[in-house]
């Protein structure tokens, strides 16, 4: 099973060894797709974690014990429906392949499961429809 | 080529609610089942689209004389400079002019934000004169308020475009949008099965005068567009056409927001995404013929946009039928293709055309004069002064 999380920690938990902790002793995949850590503010990662269920609910555990955000991550990326024009010009830089146009409307489409934050679809949106908050 | 019916039993037709109206979508499929014949012996007219960014636009405004009067010579709009070489109180906002506080901002903003009904921040200064005395102004100014606001855009509806890549190391951001590095994907701008220009490609019955769809209001193609340069070359046993273009214009007040959005392309500068429409009358079978040419069929070449002069290598030629599967073969290389036009949109003004056609509140105009075929291209060669 695989779960998408951001995890939001204050700049004193920054020295946590938190991937190596998930890694060895809770046996989990851990792929960082996003990761923004500056002096003194609160650092965000966004990480795919892939085990068995129980160790991901143990994980995800461990990490709130240590004074940590581990929030299962929804929808960050909101398309503005009215201000989007379907021109899909977001589908070739999306590197996951998760912005599509429909094969039948070419109207465009978001699949969460394959967005990975990356935030070049709000770059490249020539309208201005598309934003990530992260 | 043996006419089948006139303009003036197409808007009898239309007068009367009977005129048969499909879209170049629909006429695809009925050309193939019953044979171009049989189609053009029944279908009156059929209705093409396309909703692009297209930067040589923008809108003629007349703003009214304001107390005591004044000559505009430097003009802003929400801090977007305005062309000021007319007479007083007229003025050409382009859509690419950007503002001088915000690159992001420019006239396609404003002009979206007029047509949305906001007010807008007007500026002008002038040496003044005895008839023009007032030197400044700053006023707030919207659409209701302002006396004459026409859209006319030099260039538009380019018949065919090339397909971007870019074969060089590093991203670059052109119009075309951004280009990843050693061909990382394609970028297309035709709405092709349904685009105006490549539904007529030999301008049978696109002309001086035709009467279109421009942003939701009904328009007239003024002239060619500048740069129009047609030409015909065979692709794969098929015609590629390119380089038709055309000059538009409508009442700027009667558009609809929906079918003009303003655009900003990152590393580029602003642009505006218009929707043009162009009815096509079956007049003959030949014309049946030219409008059911669909994506499979329609071929266009691809460009290096990482070239940075004037002349660009080709690096092959696909089909739209190709593209807009979403990805190409290019030189042995799968290659992500995404189109910066929108099919959707194209689609809905096709459809939207279709339906005041068939309401009777939009008539065809046969054009006063017929597009040139052929005319001079010329490039700029730079003298020293």
């Amino acid at each position: 099973m695989k779960k998408k999380l951001i995890i939001t920690f204050p700049p004193e938990n920054v020295e946590k060894p938190l991937v190596y902790t998930l890694i060895k002793d809770f046996n989990l995949w851990v792929n960082i797709h996003r990761a923004i850590i500056e002096p003194q503010k609160n650092g965000k990662i966004v990480v795919e974690l892939r085990g068995e269920a129980d160790m991901i609910e143990k994980g995800i555990s461990y990490i709130k014990e240590l004074g940590i955000g581990a929030n299962e991550l929804e929808s960050d990326v909101v398309i503005d429906k009215d201000r989007c024009v379907d021109c899909g010009v977001c589908t070739s830089i999306c590197p996951t392949g998760a912005l599509k146009l429909d094969k039948d409307t070419y109207k465009l489409s978001l699949n969460y499961d394959e967005c990975v934050l990356c935030g070049f679809c709000e770059e490249t949106c020539p309208v201005g429809a598309i934003s990530i908050n992260f | 080529m043996r006419h089948i019916r006139t303009y003036d039993e197409i808007n009898n037709r239309i007068e009367k609610g009977e005129a048969v109206v499909v879209t170049a979508e629909e006429i695809i499929d009925i050309a193939r089942d019953e044979g171009p014949r049989r189609a053009a012996e029944h279908v009156d007219v059929v209705t093409t689209g396309t909703f692009s960014p297209m930067c040589s636009s923008g809108i003629f405004l007349n703003f009214g004389h304001a107390d005591p009067p004044i000559r505009m010579q430097k003009i802003t709009i929400n801090d977007v400079p305005a062309h000021g070489g007319l007479a007083a109180v007229d003025t050409y906002l382009g859509a690419t002019s950007a503002s001088r506080s915000d690159p992001k901002y420019g006239g396609a903003h404003v002009i979206e934000d007029l047509l949305k009904g906001r007010e807008v921040a007007l500026s002008a200064t002038s040496g003044g004169t005895d008839c023009y005395p007032r030197k400044e102004i700053n006023t707030l100014v919207d659409l209701n308020s302002i006396n004459d606001a026409v859209m006319y855009n030099p260039r538009n509806c380019y018949q065919n475009y090339t397909v971007a890549i870019n074969s060089t190391e590093r991203s670059i951001k052109t119009y075309m949008g951004t280009l990843l590095p050693k061909m990382g994907n394609a970028h297309y701008s035709t709405s092709g099965q349904l685009s105006p220009l490549l539904n007529d490609p030999t301008f049978k019955t696109i002309g001086v005068g035709t009467r279109i769809f421009l942003c939701g209001a009904q328009g007239y193609v003024t002239w060619n567009g500048t740069q129009h340069n047609p030409s015909v070359q065979e692709v794969n046993g098929k015609k590629m056409y390119f380089g038709g273009t055309l000059s538009v214009m409508a009442n700027f007040k009667a558009m609809s927001t929906q079918y003009l959005r303003a655009a900003y392309l990152p590393g580029y500068g602003v642009s505006i995404f218009i929707g043009v429409g162009v009815p096509i009358p079956i007049l003959s079978e030949d014309i049946l013929k030219d409008v059911s040419i669909s994506d499979d069929e329609i071929y266009t070449k691809v460009v290096d946009y990482g070239v940075k002069s004037r002349e660009k290598t080709v690096h092959g030629y696909v089909n739209y039928g190709q593209l807009r599967s979403g990805t190409i073969e290019l030189e042995g290389k799968e290659v992500r293709a995404s189109p910066i036009s929108s099919y959707a949109k194209a689609r809905e003004i096709c459809e939207t055309l279709k339906e005041s056609i068939q309401r009777g509140e939009f008539k065809l105009q046969s054009p006063y004069e017929r597009m040139p075929d052929k005319v001079s291209f010329n490039n700029l060669e730079v003298r020293e002064l």
